[in-house]
């Protein structure tokens, strides 16, 4: 039995190595130093066999404008998964593929609020319960603030749309409590009042910075993590746990829990980051602290630094993908399904991971510190993000930064360009209820955004566009910068008129293809088929082997370049191919010349893949 | 050449093969090619059977040379109309990176191009490029006529590779011919029975295993799909016995080839088992030195480098085909079966 109990007790040693260690004293770190407009100190408890929430909290919102506010205006998220009459639920029943488990629906329910001195307030439901309303006593000026005492319970969903749980014993749990909207004073493009929008299928989410302290009582051998770093955590004795974080300047708040994490932690560029797995995906643990550590130094080189002082991965279980993909302040969800269940994931020719990770990290500068509507202008956050992973993509992984197997590779850019030919008359500026279901919004919002910030920076170069970013990051961060901030800062950096990007490809909804149509032994003809038009530049080859490059407007539709000392071999529209957007690259080149030697190499392979077919066909 | 024989004792190749040749010409058509009702043969294991096969199918380069050229033949046939239609496309400066290895931005363009050129306010229906279009007809063409000109000249040279390798003579042209033109029918019928049982049976299997997958987990995967694998490995060999069974049975009925193979496999389930377990391994090798191996490090450009990998790829899996059809009609002429 002794023999038998060593190994075990080293095992055990080495295994509690793995598991996460208490939370360290805070060490005073640096907090973005900007105004705490909406804060929110939470007491809470996690029922984790009913998978209810049970939660107090102290709001304390400052008035930052000038004009007095009568009103709370509230988030109840979770009530978009109560029933299908939900708005989330009517505009589509599945998430990511998904599906809304009638089974395990979730809803959150405000069981009392008051003022700080105890005047109790009365709440009235809007819309589909996932805002609701509270008549302040008096309204509160600018300049002073308020404080609301909140009692809530909350049932969570079966993991959907980015919360609930999964299982016995993981959860996930994003949009859990009553949150303010923001208030904002009227201009040319907002309404005075809260924003505050009820839950949409398509629409994320817009909150202001505040300070949050969360206590979070749970069952012993839970693991959590969370938005912020933990400062406590107390062994109630009754078989709970209660462990509190700490996060200043951040938008919102989200924890995770589990008694099956595991963790490891890299420090990048003095920030901590700490990625939370699961047993059975300890294959990730390099490859997703890679991913991490390649997005916090790069986007922190192009953009600024990343202000907080610490990021959380976190991994969720197969099957669980629907809290997998999703940014927070501080923390974001990632995660690899291996849907063969043969292992194949482990192989390094998709890079699944590394996307979702980089990318969703990527939203800690635009999303977590920009902070842009994301209901009202869903293009800026999303589309700022995915240009910026398909940039880190590419430099990191290679040109087949998505999917390197053999015969099959593929770039993100391509990925995107992808879905971007599927609806390519599709508009990047609106609502993000305004698009046609989901592929709408993913072109509108992802893949368009990210091949036209492409397009810019290929036109601009890369050295003028990182100026174009950086400037507009520290410009704005803290701020709810708009699509107008942009354009300001854009064309004030690059020095140029860009029409094109904003009319042209912000909110027009043109698409283009240029094309060489002929060329002759002196004349070249150019055309552009579509809307869209964006500037670009034709390369002419001449039989004594000159060349030259001719800037073309793109207007017009058709032009013709003549050349009546020279002989014309061929010609090719934007050859460096920095108009991703364009619909057909293929055509953009022509030779008067037939190229007989690609032409062979092509029939070969055609002739190759015959002969092989033919033998699967006549039995192997 | 040497081999174990059955018990052990080592034995020439030849000598091996001339125990179970058998003797019939083509004046002798009514009765079975091979005498074997009731005669004491030895029985062949299944790798003596592989080996046998691969020894006999080296003995009749002739048949190689046949199956090669029909290969080329059919592909030249089918790739002629295709490879016209690409001579437009071959003044675009896009061929040069096609003739690279075609890249993911062109597998796109082509893919969406009806629905980004709808979007461009041109044709009010979607289309395709005029010469893509030209294509996808040639490409259409070639798919429906596939099955035609797989299967017409592999059921005609079948017959007459099958009774080569069971009467294990010296080759005759005139005999080769007449084993051709005897079975083309009845395998042309089994070729088209089989590749509609392929489709229907192993579509639907595949199906269902993937659906149980995504519904029971991905580990159910470890067991349906070698279970699949296992099932296409004793389909083909149940199909390919039933090609032998006929030839060295001397009969066109398919059907009761088929009944007469599905029997001998149940009795001897090993010898077939290792037989073409072995037969997939070599094909298996064979792929992985061509796809691993050879093409990541040939320039897809450089194509007359091209054209002799791949054409040694397919002269190679010929082989590996003869030699099954050889090891099978070993099993076969050895046993009491056909």
């Amino acid at each position: 039995m002794k023999k038998l109990l060593f190994p075990l007790v080293i095992f055990a040693l080495l295994a509690g190595c793995n598991r996460p260690a208490p939370p360290a004293p805070a060490a005073a770190p640096d907090w973005p130093d900007i105004p705490q407009v909406a804060s929110y100190n939470i007491e809470v408890t996690l029922d984790a066999d009913a998978k209810t929430l049970t939660g107090h909290e102290t709001i304390t919102y400052l008035n930052t404008t000038d004009i007095p506010i009568p009103d709370a205006v509230f988030h109840l998220y979770l009530n978009a998964f109560r029933d299908q009459n939900s708005i989330f639920l009517t505009e589509s029943g599945t998430a990511r593929g998904y599906a809304w488990d009638a089974g395990h629906p979730g809803w959150i329910e405000v069981t009392g609020i008051r003022l700080a001195d105890g005047t109790p307030l009365t709440l009235e439901s809007i819309e589909d319960g996932t805002l609701a309303r509270v008549q302040l006593p008096s309204p509160v000026p600018g300049g002073e603030s308020f404080s609301l005492e909140v009692d809530f319970r909350a049932q969570l969903p079966k993991v959907f749309a980015r919360t609930g749980f999964f299982g016995d014993d993981f959860f996930m749990i994003g949009q859990w409590f009553p949150k303010l909207g923001v208030w904002q004073p009227g201009s040319q493009s907002a309404v005075e009042g809260w924003n505050a929008y009820p839950f949409h299928a398509n629409s994320e989410f817009f909150a202001d910075f505040g300070t949050y302290d969360v206590a979070i009582t749970l069952p012993t051998g839970y693991v959590t993590g969370a938005t912020g770093l933990p400062v406590a955590e107390k062994d109630n004795g009754n078989g709970t746990q209660t462990v509190s974080y700490h996060a200043q300047s951040v938008i919102d708040f989200s924890w995770t829990a589990s008694p099956n994490f595991r963790q490891t932690a890299r420090t990048v560029n003095g920030v901590e980051v700490v990625y939370f797995y699961l047993p059975e995906h300890s294959f990730t643990v390099e490859r997703a602290l890679d991913a991490a550590e390649a997005a916090v130094t790069y986007f922190g080189e192009w953009y600024g630094a990343y202000p907080y002082p610490r990021l959380l991965v976190v991994d969720v279980p197969d099957e669980a993908g629907g809290a997998g993909g999703m940014e927070y302040p501080m923390l974001v969800t990632a995660g690899l399904e291996d849907f063969t269940g043969l292992g194949i994931m482990k192989g390094e020719f998709d890079r699944m991971l590394e996307l979702v990770t980089v990318h969703e990290i990527g939203h800690e500068w635009w999303y977590a510190t920009a902070a842009f509507n994301e209901a009202e202008e869903p293009w800026l956050d999303e589309g700022f993000t995915d240009y910026s992973t398909v940039r880190l993509m590419g430099k990191v992984y290679g040109p087949y930064d998505a999917v390197d197997a053999g015969n099959v590779k593929l770039s993100y850019q391509q990925m995107r360009r992808m879905d971007y030919l599927a609806f390519p008359n599709t508009p990047m500026y609106g609502k993000a209820w305004d698009f046609n279901g989901l592929a709408g919004y993913g072109v509108a919002a992802y893949a368009k955004p990210a091949l036209a910030l492409t397009t810019l920076e290929n036109i601009l170069g890369e050295e003028t566009m990182l100026e174009v970013m950086s400037t507009f990051y520290q410009r704005y961060q803290f701020q709810h910068p708009t699509t107008d901030d942009f354009r300001l800062t854009a064309e004030e950096v690059s020095g140029q008129d860009l029409d094109w990007f904003f009319d042209g490809l912000v909110y027009g909804d043109g698409a283009l293809n240029y094309s060489v149509s002929a060329v002759d032994e002196h004349s070249v003809t150019v055309m552009r088929q579509g809307e869209l038009v964006i500037p670009t530049e034709v390369e002419v080859t001449f039989s004594n082997g000159s060349a030259v490059l001719e800037p073309w407007g793109g207007g017009g539709g058709e032009q013709v370049f003549t050349y009546p000392d020279k002989t014309v071999i061929r010609a090719e529209i934007d050859p460096g191919r920095k108009i991703v957007l364009d619909t057909q690259w293929s055509d953009n080149g022509l030779s008067r010349r037939m190229d007989i030697w690609s032409w062979l190499a092509i029939n070969t392979r055609l002739f190759y893949q015959l002969q092989n077919w033919m033998l699967y066909w006549g039995g192997l | 050449m040497e081999t174990n024989d059955e018990n052990g004792t080592l034995m020439n190749a030849d000598a091996a093969d001339k125990d179970i040749d058998q003797v019939s010409t083509p004046e002798q058509p009514a009765s079975p090619p091979i005498s074997i009702s009731g005669a004491p043969l030895p029985r062949l294991n299944g790798f003596r059977a592989f080996g046998v096969g691969l020894s006999r199918s080296l003995r009749y380069p002739q048949l190689l040379l046949v199956s090669y050229l029909v290969s080329l033949l059919s592909a030249g046939m089918l790739a002629f109309v295709p490879a016209l239609m690409l001579t437009t496309p071959a003044h675009r400066i896009a061929i040069r990176e096609a003739a690279n290895g075609i890249d993911d931005w062109l597998v796109i363009e082509l893919m969406e191009s009806p629905l980004a050129s709808g979007a461009l306010g041109g044709p009010v229906e979607p289309r395709f490029p005029d010469w893509m279009n030209g294509w996808i007809l040639a490409g259409l063409a070639t798919w429906l006529i596939l099955p035609v000109v797989v299967w017409l000249p592999a059921s005609f040279v079948t017959g007459g590779a099958l009774l080569t390798f069971v009467e294990g003579q010296k080759f005759s042209w005139r005999r080769f011919l007449w084993g051709c033109w005897r079975w083309f029918g009845a395998f042309l019928l089994l070729n088209a029975l089989e590749g509609f049982v392929s489709q229907l049976l192993f579509g639907g299997l595949l199906t269902g295993a993937v659906i149980a997958g995504i519904a029971a987990g991905g580990w159910l995967n470890w067991v349906t799909l070698p279970l699949v694998a296992l099932l296409a490995m004793l389909w083909l060999a149940a199909v390919e016995a039933t090609r032998a069974m006929a030839v060295a049975g001397g009969t066109r009925n398919i059907f009761r080839a088929f009944g007469r193979a599905a029997a001998a496999i149940f009795r001897r389930p090993l010898q077939y088992f290792l037989l073409y377990g072995l037969a997939m391994l070599l094909l298996l090798l064979v792929h992985a030195i061509f796809r691993l191996g050879l093409m990541p490090v040939v320039p897809l450009a450089w194509w007359p480098v091209v054209f002799a990998a791949t054409q040694a790829f397919i002269l190679l899996r010929l082989w590996a085909r003869l030699a099954r059809w050889a090891g099978v009609a070993g099993i076969i002429g050895m046993t009491s079966d056909g």
